[in-house]
């Protein structure tokens, strides 16, 4: 549903003494009280879950845990729905905080600690603007065209940029081209399972995501797999930073108070960008009516998380497990590059196993590969620049000289000609020296987020709509979790590389 | 402060089945254009599964076969599904009686499928596993497709109505009933300044 940008300002509200009203959070300026809007009166329609989606449902969903299922069983699976069930409270933590206020979380950790934000500004800094995540998809692209996979990614990273400057507002061009590349995803994946799969895979597969009685085998606890299963739970759903950016992306599409806040205009269109408010928005929650619109806006997010989100991300991991073991089975060699870990030998095995059953399927596969990577460069990017110009223009001095959109624009195309010069003349990942530490800070952030929200929320939210206390309780056990299992994979096997 | 931005018109309610729409009046080229979203769908799913076959070096009779045999039956009952919506027979945008329509016809379409390839290519490539487990199978992945569907359906047919809208007398219903809800945000978003009440805490 696309989104219009014409806006009148928000309705304000006043005391006694005739004064505006404000709601004071942390040490940053209060927010001002103003009417929530509406909620959507259909709860299903689609909000930015897609674009998490788009983004979460990778190569975690796609290769890591058809892998680690090929390794010990199907009965693993049910970490993987432990994980996705923390990413679902996750989700729905962020987007409380979000339709809150019209603050992202960078904000709301500012109010709290502003050297907590500028630590998540460095940490975006150094993972993300290494292009690692496109070249996967180019190489797929590769397989079936013979393009060099740094001429694709090159024109890949140039497409993108180019979108995303002459659009008036990009989250409109987003939304769109994430929507369809995600129905396409669902639907092909669908497609590619009914061919390549079988009942049997299928039902082992299904059991094993609800069996929570199995365990972890006591061969997922060495040097060669630990950090494996650690990977494959940080990445089961959003892994990294994504989950922080959904709470941009929630106010671009005007869920809450953040229909109070501006879109981000593309480059070319930064002069019709409306002023930016410098803080956020709080609504009346002494307010019944205000209270009936909140609840109405977190039924729609939950559709969002619970439906959408969860039951996407289950669903596309559920197939391309089935489709796994059916390779494993059908050929010998997907099954020992499996095995091995060797993610570049291990996708044209499956794909050549897809062939041997429907004799058609191994472009399909690579096909349905590229697109996975795609869409989740076409996220990230702009993720990465909404994020950092979020950040950059409320706490960098002298930054609100420029417009948000010059600054998203100067982030975007920074880390496009970074990515272009490192394909090309560099280490796509990173420097070899570092990659340790890259691979550190990504599963470290996502234990840092889920503290940073738990302490958010209680704090910077008026009483009647912080979280209950076992979502707080989630929260805290999931970052605990996070961070204690990246911390042992390195302290006891000196592997942080879990991905 | 100077904030710059109103509550936005995001989402219509959804349409409570079952419904009257103007579907007696419409001509058959009425009632072919509103067909058109699910017959791409359908056609988009027969493309993935058939149309890049010839680029994975199949014989181009047998890739069009593939494709065409897949494609045609989803793009029959994409629209079977959109005309069910129009007559007001199922809900517009809710995700239950999609799947629901899905869970049937999908294994439909992949039964006859499977049964032209099987013809055409034999049994072991069309249901390798027995054809009790195959019907199973589809009816499971049915909801993937479902799912798939409602998301291309629910993004883009919208889209499709309000080109329609002039000349298509559903179509002009169902844009109309999603302007509703921009009509409501619209009055919900009357300034009340001026209002007192007591700070949230």
């Amino acid at each position: 549903m696309g989104t219009p940008e014409g806006r009148t300002p928000g309705a304000i509200t006043v005391d006694e003494a005739g004064a505006e009203r404000s709601w004071s959070a942390g040490k940053l300026p209060p927010m001002p009280i103003r009417k929530l809007p509406e909620a959507p009166v259909a709860a299903h329609i689609i909000g930015p879950a897609m674009v998490l989606i788009a983004l979460g449902v990778g190569f975690g969903e796609t290769y890591l845990w058809p892998r680690l299922v090929i390794v010990f069983g199907p009965d693993i699976r049910w970490l993987f729905t432990v994980g996705v069930l923390v990413q679902l409270v996750v989700m729905l933590e962020m987007a409380r905080y979000a339709m809150a206020t019209g603050e992202s979380i960078f904000f709301g950790a500012a109010r709290v600690w502003k050297p907590l934000m500028w630590l998540f500004f460095a940490i975006a800094m150094l993972v993300y603007i290494w292009p690692g995540h496109i070249s996967a998809g180019a190489d797929a692209l590769e397989e079936i065209t013979d393009i060099p996979w740094q001429a694709s990614a090159t024109v890949g990273l140039l497409f993108i940029g180019v979108m995303f400057t002459v659009v008036k507002v990009i989250y409109n061009l987003i939304e769109a081209l994430l929507a369809f590349l995600v129905g396409v995803m669902v639907i092909g994946s669908a497609i590619l399972g009914t061919f390549v799969g079988s009942l049997h895979d299928l039902g082992v597969t299904l059991a094993g995501t609800v069996r929570f009685d199995t365990g972890i085998p006591d061969e997922a606890f060495t040097a060669a797999f630990f950090p494996i299963v650690v990977g494959a739970l940080a990445f089961a759903g959003p892994s990294g930073m994504q989950q922080m950016w959904y709470t941009l992306w929630l106010r671009d599409k005007g869920a809450g108070m953040g229909a109070h806040t501006p879109q981000v205009h593309g480059l070319l269109h930064a002069d019709e960008e409306q002023t930016i408010p410098d803080t956020g928005s709080m609504f009346d929650t002494e307010d019944p009516e205000e209270m009936r619109k909140w609840q109405g806006w977190r039924k729609w997010v939950a559709f969002d998380a619970i439906v959408l989100f969860f039951g996407i991300t289950m669903l596309v991991t559920i197939i391309f497990t089935v489709m796994a073991l059916n390779a494993a089975e059908l050929n010998p060699d997907a099954r020992s590059a499996l095995l091995e870990g060797d993610r570049d030998a291990a996708l044209p095995a499956m794909a050549d196993a897809f062939a041997q059953a429907a004799g058609i399927f191994d472009t399909l596969f690579f096909i349905f590969i590229a697109i996975v990577g795609w869409k989740a460069s076409v996220g990230l990017f702009d993720a990465f620049a909404r994020g950092q110009s979020d950040m950059s223009y409320h706490f960098m001095p002298g930054a609100k000289r420029f417009k948000m959109a010059h600054l998203y624009s100067a982030y975007l195309w920074g880390v496009i000609i970074f990515g272009i010069l490192i394909l090309n003349f560099g280490p796509a990942d990173g420097p070899e020296g570092i990659l340790d530490i890259l691979a550190f800070l990504s599963a470290f952030v996502m234990g840092a987020y889920c503290l940073t929200l738990a302490v958010v929320n209680n704090t910077n939210l008026p009483k009647k709509i912080r979280p209950h206390w076992f979502l707080t309780m989630v929260l805290v056990l999931g970052g605990i979790g996070y961070l204690t299992a990246i911390m042992y994979s390195v302290i006891k096997y000196g592997v942080s590389d879990i991905g | 402060m100077a904030t710059s931005r109103a509550e936005r018109p995001t989402t219509p309610a959804p349409v409570k089945a079952p419904v009257s729409t103007p579907w007696a009046s419409l001509g058959r080229r009425q009632v072919v254009e509103l067909t058109v979203p699910g017959v791409v769908i359908g056609l988009l799913a027969g493309a993935i599964a058939g149309g890049v076959s010839a680029a994975g070096g199949l014989a181009l009779n047998v890739a069009l076969f593939a494709g065409v045999t897949l494609g045609v039956p989803l793009a029959l009952a994409g629209a079977g599904y959109e005309i069910l919506l129009a007559q007001g027979r199922v809900p517009l945008g809710m995700l239950t009686p999609v799947a629901l329509y899905w869970a049937v016809g999908f294994p439909v379409v992949r039964v006859l499928h499977a049964g032209l390839l099987a013809l055409y290519a034999g049994p072991g490539v069309a249901v390798p596993y027995g054809w009790l487990d195959f019907v199973v199978y589809q009816v499971l992945l049915s909801v993937a497709f479902g799912v798939g569907y409602w998301w291309l359906h629910e993004n883009f047919a919208p889209r499709w109505w309000f080109h329609l809208r002039d000349r298509n007398p559903v179509a002009n219903f169902f844009v109309r009933h999603q302007l509703q809800y921009a009509a409501a945000a619209e009055q919900e978003r009357q300034p009340r300044s001026g209002r007192k009440s007591r700070r949230p805490r």
